[in-house]
């Protein structure tokens, strides 16, 4: 046979180089290949060179992306745009993105926006207004037709006056908030406690919940339940130590 | 009257045999751009011809034309680009040499070039495609191969593509 007339014996190096700019369907797909591709295949872990496409792609799309306000809801990894003007949905499975326009939405982009998941919708949560009583925060109710609806916190009457020690601060990560299921928790840090604020969505109730003896020397950031914490990407994207609680333990002791 | 002006410069070049014994004469600035070729230079092995016993003629025609275009000081990005484009649409074949030539002679954007292309020719193509492809044979027992598949049944769903090419 005739030098160069076959497909030459490609060496494992070259393999993981093709396998590197594969999608995550096909890199599963090829791993019965055989013995050397599925070594491969765990060989690569995280799929860089498929990053490098998709940050190429979210370059073309010219916007500034926020990668700390991310949230990621069956599949699609929401992206809020630095000037609250568009979020960028990017779609897992098919690998692709959705540019979402909020300028009809929200009135006020200049104002800081935090997304949130709650129940398996996307939620923005104006830290600025919340607890003004009127369009605290929005729902996305319908991803394909882009419908949102408006939400306002209702908060008790013996808390009135409260709410500036409620409200998400973005300065000093003293208070912040995050979702768990149907709710949205408002937390404060004060020394070794976390004041935890549960707020239900839809009964729109409140609870209160006290973590003691949590390290409150370092900085806090977000409160995760583990089996919606997407690590790696957290890992990437954080400058200060984050600190995960699971949230799941406590479910127990909060029914009481 | 510039190119009066940069002949008057001499330039280095360099000789490049192939597996065939085929030779090319190139610019050592060129060349340079394999990371091999330039620790042969700063090694002192410039002044002899340089033996590229894994590459053959075909492929290092392709090789060259690439180094060439990418040091070409007068084409813009977007002429790189679309040449970038034209360079890979030959066969997966073709291009399969071309990686090994790349990750060999180590130009490291070659090697980006040519996986990509050929990952975006194969992503949707069957697991036995795939085989023929790389000249593979499967090392796995039906039990193994059908376990494998059963672990991710979703990557196995749609469509597929089951030309050779």
């Amino acid at each position: 046979m005739k030098p160069g007339t076959r497909n030459p014996k490609i060496p494992q190096d070259i393999i993981i180089e093709i396998f590197s700019w594969l999608p995550v369907k096909s890199l599963m797909q090829f791993r019965c290949v055989s013995k050397c591709f599925k070594w491969a295949h765990e060989e690569l872990g995280f799929h860089f060179k498929r990053r490098r496409i998709m940050e190429r792609e979210i370059e073309s799309l010219d916007c500034d992306l926020w990668f700390d306000n991310k949230v990621c809801i069956r599949g699609i990894i929401y992206m809020l745009d630095y000037w609250g003007k568009i979020i960028v949905a990017f779609n897992i499975k098919a690998e692709n993105f959705r540019i979402i326009r909020l300028e009809n939405v929200l009135y006020n982009p200049t104002s800081h926006y935090k997304l949130l998941e709650v129940k398996g919708k996307l939620v923005l949560l104006d830290y600025y207004k919340c607890f003004s009583g009127q369009k605290d925060l929005w729902i996305l109710e319908n991803f394909e037709k882009e419908e949102w609806k408006s939400h306002s916190i209702q908060i008790p009457s013996q808390w009135k006056g409260m709410e500036d020690k409620l409200r998400p601060t973005f300065s000093d990560c003293k208070r912040f908030c995050c979702s768990y299921n149907d709710e949205i928790v408002f937390i404060a840090i004060k020394t070794n406690i976390l004041e935890c604020n549960f707020y239900d969505l839809r009964k729109l109730r409140w609870r209160y919940l006290e973590i003691q003896g949590v390290p409150t020397e370092d900085v806090i950031y977000a409160i995760h339940s583990y089996a919606e914490s997407l690590y790696s990407l957290e890992k990437n994207c954080n400058t200060c130590h984050q600190v995960s609680f699971e949230v799941g333990v406590h479910r127990s002791f909060l029914r009481d | 009257m510039a190119e009066a002006a940069s002949s008057t410069i001499e330039k280095n070049n360099l000789t490049l045999k192939s597996s065939y014994g085929d030779e090319f004469v190139l610019e050592e600035s060129i060349a340079i751009q394999s990371v091999t070729i330039k620790n042969m230079v700063e090694d002192g092995c410039s002044s002899s011809v340089i033996p590229l016993s894994k590459v053959d003629t075909g492929t290092l025609i392709k090789v060259i034309e690439y180094m060439k275009m990418h040091s070409s000081t007068s084409s813009n990005e977007e002429e790189i680009q679309n040449f970038d484009k034209e360079f890979v649409r030959i066969s997966i074949k073709t291009i399969l040499n071309i990686l090994e030539a790349a990750n060999f002679l180590d130009i490291r954007s070659l090697l980006d070039l040519c996986a990509e292309a050929v990952a975006n020719r194969i992503k949707n193509k069957t697991p036995e495609v795939v085989r023929k492809i790389f000249n593979i044979t499967s090392d796995f027992t039906p039990e193994e191969e059908a376990e494998i598949r059963n672990e991710t049944p979703w990557a196995f769903e749609g469509d597929l593509d089951h030309s050779l090419d």
